[in-house]
């Protein structure tokens, strides 16, 4: 019957798995560093090296952390839009968002020469690029929400959301024409994504959306459920369709968006994580689906990130080309052998 | 007298665009009992639909009352409706993924708690549905596995899981053969008989509906006409549904037949 003793085995596998790729990651780095002291500065013990302990918990682990939020969180709000618009090949950006903060960031870069010092500023500190990347894909996601409460159909709501991006890219690429190389280089490297940035002041704010993300996604789990007869049948089970979609979106936006703000923008994560529950679970509850989501979600960032880190040397690899050359051959494999994508 | 599920008075039909109003039909009366399998026929564009997505408050009536279960069906709210009222739509189910058991437990939402909890009363209805449409077999199959037959009959349990009043089908046997035409059809007048639900379906199979159903619903350009099967047959109303040029009610019969 359709309850989690179904799922406990699962359940219990990917939860070890998920732990494992957290320690993993935490003790992969440039710096090589014994599993023991890592152990130790992780539980606040004595380590013999002062220099370790700052490494992991000051850099290591909020890094973590943040791919553990990342995952989940771009998960999470790829199922939530594949399910509201049907469209399996809907993600978390469909609506828009990463392009809208694409937009934010390329105005206050690429313009930072020509305008005022205050502009400097703001683009010297680290909040810069975080309140412009929120505010673009804020007026990004306000432009579509205010259009998707006049709208009755769904569908028109994805290509109005496309559409937006689709002129949000436009700017960018007429920004990018005309700003100074050096700019264009700074905005080029906010593309690249990073999880590593972020301080654990940043981290702890960055958990608020995160979390009014995932609430409003827990609360709406009935609604998604009757989605995925189609609305009209979810309207006559009861369900405020207005109402639940707009909460949807307001959870996608919340998510995608702070994600995107605090790291940048990071390809088909959102779009692979569902498709893999899926192939895992064999449900369409999204009771099930959204912790499975948000924990493999959680796992398979926690490898690409293991991966950027490229163990052992000096360099680290952009996460964002780095979930895009493990996330597509993925899509393309599930495409294979299932020969469709159901949802 | 059997209890009155659902009952029109004075209704008319139609759509509102910009303070026009496209009136369908106009000064329908009928009432639907417990129990009764009924069926309502008429030419494409007569207006079925419409009177269906009203009775089913998907579109507001332009005039008169609709009394479900004795409350007007405009002042009920969302949720209480759904536990009077349940649908079998023509629509594609967008998810092919679902589960057939995953689809009927849907019928359940109006009464599970915020999660979807699943109590005993409603693991119990869900057997119910399940056996009452003898789909056991098909319980752990993925809908695309299923024949457009199959999915019917399962689109049926979960209305019956649902448990309404009143369930309202449009079309349900479109797209299926002949054999299968007349199983839904059986299977409905079986629900309703069994159950004391009250089954309403748009049909254009009049044939199957004379034989199997308790009351029909012959609708024509403006009206309604409500009465058994013997009842219109006696009235000659089967041959005001379509034009005359081409084909005639057999009264004798009881079918239509190309004009000779």
């Amino acid at each position: 019957m359709d309850s989690f003793k179904s799922y406990r085995i699962t359940f219990l596998a990917i939860g070890l798995l998920f732990l494992f790729c957290f320690f993993a990651n935490i003790s992969l780095g440039s710096v090589n560093i014994p599993l023991k002291a890592i152990f130790n500065s992780l539980i606040d013990a004595p380590v013999s090296k002062l220099s370790w302990k700052h490494i992991v918990i000051s850099y290591r682990l909020p890094k973590a952390l943040t791919a553990i939020l990342v995952g989940s969180g771009l998960g999470i709000s790829g199922l939530l839009m594949q399910t509201l618009f049907r469209n399996p090949l809907a993600g978390p950006f469909v609506l828009g968002i990463s392009s809208g903060a694409s937009l934010g960031v390329a105005l206050l870069v690429l313009t930072s020469v020509a305008t005022s010092s205050f502009t400097l500023g703001l683009l010297a500190s680290k909040w810069g690029l975080v309140i412009a990347a929120s505010i673009g894909s804020l007026v990004v996601l306000f432009t579509v929400t205010l259009v998707a409460s006049k709208v009755k159909d769904t569908m028109a709501i994805l290509i109005i959301g496309l559409m937006f991006g689709s002129i949000s890219s436009g700017m960018v690429s007429v920004l990018s024409y005309f700003a100074p190389a050096e700019q264009l280089q700074q905005y080029i490297f906010w593309g690249f994504g990073s999880l590593g940035n972020l301080s654990w002041e940043e981290l702890s704010i960055f958990t608020i959306p995160f979390i009014l993300g995932i609430g409003i996604a827990i609360y709406c789990i009935k609604a998604l459920n009757t989605f995925l007869l189609g609305e009209n049948y979810a309207s006559s089970l009861g369900v405020d369709i207005k109402r639940s979609r707009f909460l949807i979106i307001i959870a996608t936006s919340l998510l995608a968006g702070s994600i995107t703000a605090f790291t940048g923008p990071i390809a088909f994560i959102g779009l692979a994580v569902p498709h893999i529950t899926r192939l895992i679970f064999h449900t369409s509850n999204h009771k099930f689906l959204l912790l499975a989501v948000a924990l493999l979600g959680s796992i398979l960032m926690l490898i690409c990130d293991s991966i950027a880190q490229l163990p052992n040397s000096e360099y680290t690899l952009p996460i964002n080309a780095i979930t895009s050359l493990i996330g597509a051959p993925i899509v393309i494999w599930l495409l294979i052998r299932k020969r469709k994508l159901l949802f | 007298m059997t209890h009155t599920v659902l009952s029109c008075k004075n209704l008319s039909i139609g759509y509102t665009q910009k303070k026009w109003k496209t009136v369908i039909a106009s000064h329908l009366d009928m009432q639907l009992h417990a129990g009764e399998f009924v069926a309502l026929v008429g030419r494409n564009g007569v207006g079925k639909s419409t009177l269906l997505r009203t009775l089913s408050n998907v579109q507001p009536a332009l005039d008169g009352q609709i009394l479900l279960e004795d409350t007007e069906l405009k002042t009920y709210t969302p949720s209480h409706l759904a536990t009077k009222l349940s649908l079998v739509l023509t629509d594609a189910i967008p998810s092919k993924n679902l589960t057939v058991q995953e689809l009927i437990v849907l019928g359940r939402q109006p009464y599970t708690n915020w999660i979807g909890t699943l109590m005993q009363e409603d693991l119990q209805q869900i057997k119910n549905a399940i056996a009452l449409t003898q789909i056991e077999d098909l319980v752990y199959k993925k809908c695309y596995e299923l024949s457009d037959g199959q999915l019917q009959k399962v689109l049926i349990a979960r209305a019956i899981a649902q448990d309404t009043p009143l369930i309202i089908l449009d079309e349900p046997t479109t797209h299926l053969d002949l054999y299968h035409k007349a199983y839904i059809f059986n299977l409905l007048r079986r629900l309703a008989h069994q159950t004391q639900k009250t089954i309403l379906c748009s049909t254009h199979e009049i044939d199957f509906a004379i034989q199997l159903c308790d009351q029909m619903i012959i609708m024509n350009t403006g009206t309604i006409e409500t009465g058994t099967p013997q009842e219109h047959i006696k009235n000659q109303s089967f041959n005001t549904l379509f034009p005359k040029d081409l084909i005639q009610f057999d009264n004798i019969s009881g079918r239509f037949k190309i004009k000779s």
